[in-house]
């Protein structure tokens, strides 16, 4: 049985303007100590799926679906009872250190407090415990910096105090969402290469959302791609870089740049992320897409397995047509 | 007390007002759109085209029914004196017999008065130091800046009533008095929106040249202040009336016979154990609802200037 | 830290000497003799009385025996009760009044205020668009009425109900808690108001604000949510404010003290001013400018102290 398992996923956002939907139909499942990376450009309700998980959805969300961690129920449920979860069994990094972590309170106070919470450890406990996280972490000279505010550490440091700060529990699952586009990119590679080591040391499960494709395929087994509050393609990530069916996929991959391919010249994906409170009729990519046809317009596509040597799911009509990668290429 | 209006605002009001003066500078490129939507979104402000609407009603009912009265303002009469309201003295007569009714709108004009042109002297006090302030900049600015925050720091009341203690209870030094306290926050408006247009001329003189340039930039900075001075002027003046009525009421303000809102509702706190109570409500409603209208009127103009501050 | 008060305690020194010259000279640059006014004197009466109180000397040389007597803590004389020390006034021995008074009555005031404020702007902010949003408008209904009635209304009207219907509290005096009550809240209530408002809107920002999407995401509770991540930040422009609202509740203060009858600063104050006793009043403004600058300090370092991001 898997860990995670999302089931039809819905987020509406209630706003003048009428409903925005932001999350429609999402469905993925994760095994233990495995990875999922989530792709898409911003808008396309990566953060929104995990943080309707999480249950920190805006106060207009409209939730709906299913989301069971081990067979618990996680949408829906009371706050009281989803405390006992988050910060304990699910831990979540955030994009942005600097406003994520309270500027008035020390890291250690917050550092010790998922523990104390959770765990009713007292202080003492809690502060050796951080200590040991955060040279898990390898924050250097951590005895002194453990009273520091966070603004008196660099951007990457209050990263990985965030990280120590979600390990406090141990969690089954590590919630990362784009942990290192606020970093400078020596700093991501570091941060990155720590996340991994920490995943393998902790056997916990990941999630690790990115706008850039790069960067889940060197740190994820399996890969989710979103645009417009749906999963448009999923697979193992040697089978994505193989093969990728829908044309939106190959429209990522080509717009980053890669190191092994002669390709000199990066290629944009025309035109605009559809208006979430407006989405077309059929397909939500068919105003970009290059292999739009009539059916696309007017009907949903749904996902559907390609049977390469694992599931790969894609969702266009066109998947079985061609190889996109090919066409876009020539 | 009085402060507690400047308190509350000062902080939103010095930053919406310098964010309209930039508005409605853009504004200006646009044509009249700035102000015909500003006009637009207060229509649809029931509360303040409500309280605007009563705001009038009282200001004529001042003008005029004073006019129609049988009574004046220091008319006594020992045969009637406390008489509760009636008939032939529609709010009641205090110990002198005189009609309150009369004494009531005599004493809102005052009140009116003087908060109208407190504010009058505030706004140019204010105008004046903001704007050298900002034209001079360098360290004239620095120390005219440096002045207006130490003043902040002070508690002006005192000073006020240092004043009147001097020069006795003079109707031109209320003026002057309250218009002094109240002068800081349109000073550092006026000083924030200059800088801006000062910057804004020298790039806007980078593609067009010559005199005409100048006559549209005096036309658009005069435009300015119109639409900064109607909002300041409607949360300035209820301001100015506390401090008015506050110095009346500590018997520091109009001279007897003549009265203001702030003198009348003193009277009447003077005879509350005996139970006249038409001599303290009465006024202190007019005094209550005309504040209530203008900070709704005013914050709706808040409002419709500047639309992001709404939730 | 310890420096940085030093710092801020040489800023107050300027500050309160204008005060002190402002005033001095607002006072002895009116034409006029302070004794005219009373019965006529004979010239050499009057030429001692001038000689007693320096006034036969250039202005600033008046002033700087001002200065020396007030650095000494004298007061001067008042000119109305003849002789009589302003210290005496102000700091009357035995009896209840004076200074202490005042400082009691706007102490207790701003602590009201504080708490009250914050109380309610805990519940404003935290029904804000959920099913009890009610509370959250009554809040600010109540919040706009109090704002826009003066002192000078709320006062006497308290007495009127509570004093003389009810007869729930005394209607003045002061010495008794019962005493403390009407004028404590009426003096406090529009900085309940102002300071709901502000820390209003301050708290709803800092719960919206990823800090506290992050508390939420360790499973904290709402309480110590609110209490160990929100509150503090939010109360920062609360901090800022307290020093206008020491200014604020110092004004009042005169009100209340006339309307209740309590034996403070406030009544002198306007005692003096009516029998145009310079003197008195003069000393008064800068006993409350005192106050008023001394509070900011205090304000100000407190600030300090609580922002981790200003260094010393």
């Amino acid at each position: 049985m898997s860990l995670l398992e999302v089931n039809n996923l819905n987020v509406r956002f209630k706003t003048n303007d009428g409903l925005v939907h932001a999350i429609n139909h999402v469905s993925f499942s994760l095994d233990k100590a495995e990875t999922l990376g989530v792709v898409g450009e911003s808008g396309s309700g990566k953060s929104q799926t995990v943080l309707a998980l999480m249950g920190l959805s805006a106060n207009n969300a409209l939730v709906s679906g299913s989301a069971k961690l081990d067979g618990k129920e996680l949408i829906g449920i009371p706050t009281k009872e989803l405390n006992q979860i988050r910060g304990n069994e699910i831990s979540m990094i955030f994009q942005d250190p600097m406003t994520s972590l309270n500027p008035y309170v020390t890291i250690e106070t917050q550092l010790c407090e998922p523990m104390m919470v959770h765990q009713h450890s007292t202080k003492a406990q809690a502060r050796r415990h951080a200590i040991d996280m955060l040279d898990a972490v390898r924050i250097p000279d951590i005895a002194n910096r453990i009273k520091l505010y966070p603004h008196e550490l660099s951007g990457g440091m209050q990263q990985r105090v965030m990280v120590a700060m979600a390990l406090m529990c141990k969690p089954r699952l590590l919630i990362a969402d784009e942990p290192t586009t606020a970093l400078d990119v020596t700093v991501q590679a570091q941060l990155l290469k720590l996340l991994q080591e920490l995943q393998d040391e902790f056997k916990m499960a990941t999630i690790l959302i990115t706008h850039d494709i790069a960067v889940v395929a060197g740190a994820c087994d399996r890969v989710m791609v979103m645009y417009a509050g749906t999963t448009v393609e999923s697979a193992q990530i040697h089978d994505l870089f193989a093969n990728h069916y829908h044309p939106y996929t190959s429209g990522l991959m080509t717009a980053t740049p890669r190191v092994d391919s002669a390709q000199t010249k990066l290629q944009e994906i025309t035109g605009e992320p559809p208006d979430l409170s407006h989405l077309p009729a059929g397909c939500a990519f068919s105003p970009r897409c290059p292999r739009a046809t009539d059916i696309c317009s007017q009907q949903h596509p749904v996902l559907e397995d390609m049977h390469d040597q694992n599931l790969h799911y894609v969702a266009c009509f066109h998947a079985r047509e061609t190889d996109n990668k090919e066409t876009l290429n020539s | 007390m009085e402060k507690s209006f400047t308190l509350r605002q000062k902080k939103k009001n010095a930053y919406f007002l310098e964010k309209v003066a930039t508005n409605s500078y853009e504004g200006a490129f646009k044509g009249r759109s700035l102000y015909y939507d500003a006009w637009l979104r207060f229509k649809k402000n029931r509360i303040a085209k409500f309280s605007l609407v009563v705001l009038g009603l009282i200001i004529v009912m001042m003008i005029v029914l004073p006019w129609f009265s049988p009574y004046t303002y220091a008319q006594q009469n020992l045969l009637e004196v406390y008489q509760s309201p009636s008939a032939k003295h529609w709010f009641g007569t205090d110990s002198l017999g005189r009609d309150i009714f009369t004494r009531v709108m005599i004493g809102g004009r005052i009140t009116l008065e003087i908060g109208f042109v407190a504010t009058l002297v505030s706004v140019v006090i204010g105008t004046l130091v903001g704007a050298t302030a900002g034209f001079l900049g360098g360290n004239v600015d620095n120390i005219l800046m440096r002045i207006v925050d130490v003043l902040y720091g002070l508690p002006f009341m005192f000073f006020a009533i240092l004043l009147v203690t001097l020069f006795g209870r003079n109707f031109i030094l209320i003026f002057i008095a309250i218009g002094a306290v109240v002068w800081l926050d349109m000073a550092r408006v006026v000083r924030g929106q200059t800088m801006g247009l000062k910057n804004r001329q020298f790039i806007e003189a980078a593609h067009v040249c010559g005199v005409k340039e100048r006559v549209i930039i005096t036309r658009h900075i005069i435009r300015n202040l119109i639409g900064i001075i109607a909002v300041y002027i409607t949360l300035t003046v209820p301001g100015s009336i506390m401090i008015a009525v506050f110095l009346s009421f500590l018997g520091l303000g109009i001279q007897p016979p003549m009265t203001d809102w702030g003198g009348l509702i003193s009277d009447g706190a003077q005879v509350i154990a005996f139970n006249y109570w038409w001599l303290l409500l009465i006024p202190s409603s007019f005094l209550t609802v005309t504040l209530l209208c203008f900070n709704f009127v005013g914050n709706g103009l808040r409002d419709a200037l500047d639309p992001r501050e709404q939730h | 830290m310890f420096s940085y008060i030093l710092r801020r305690l040489g800023g107050v020194i300027p500050t309160l000497f204008a005060v002190v010259l402002i005033s001095f000279l607002m006072v002895h640059m009116t034409p006029g003799d302070p004794f005219a006014t009373e019965r006529a004197l004979p010239p050499e009466v009057l030429k001692q009385l001038h000689h007693q109180y320096h006034l036969d000397l250039p202005l600033w040389q008046q002033f700087l025996y001002y200065l020396d007597d007030l650095i000494h803590g004298n007061l001067g004389y008042s000119l109305k009760y003849q002789g009589q020390s302003i210290n005496h006034l102000v700091f009357p021995t035995g009896s209840q009044g004076g200074f202490w008074v005042s400082v009691q009555l706007g102490t207790f005031s701003i602590i009201i205020a504080g708490i009250g404020g914050i109380i309610l702007d805990i519940f404003s902010a935290l029904t804000k668009d959920t099913l009890a949003d009610f509370i959250d408008h009554v809040i600010s209904v109540f919040c706009m009425l109090v704002i826009s009635t003066p002192i000078v209304v709320t006062a006497p009207l308290s007495v009127l109900v509570f004093a003389v219907f009810l007869h729930w509290f005394p209607a003045g005096g002061w010495g008794t808690l019962s005493d403390l009550v009407l004028p404590v809240i009426i003096l406090s209530l529009p900085y309940i108001a102002v300071i709901t408002q502000i820390a209003r809107s301050s708290l709803i920002e800092i719960m919206g604000s990823p800090f506290i999407r992050t508390a939420k995401a360790k499973g904290l509770s709402m309480p110590r949510l609110v209490w160990r991540h929100a509150l503090k930040p939010a109360m920062m422009p609360v901090v800022s404010l307290l020093g206008p609202t020491v200014a604020g509740i110092l004004t009042g203060s005169v009100v209340i003290e006339r309307v209740f009858t309590i034996p403070g600063i406030g009544i002198q104050m306007v005692q003096g001013a009516t029998n145009r006793d310079y003197n008195l009043v003069l000393a008064l403004v800068i006993i409350y400018s005192l106050l008023v600058i001394v509070f900011n300090l205090l304000v100000d370092i407190i600030y300090a102290f609580l922002d981790p991001k200003i260094r010393y």
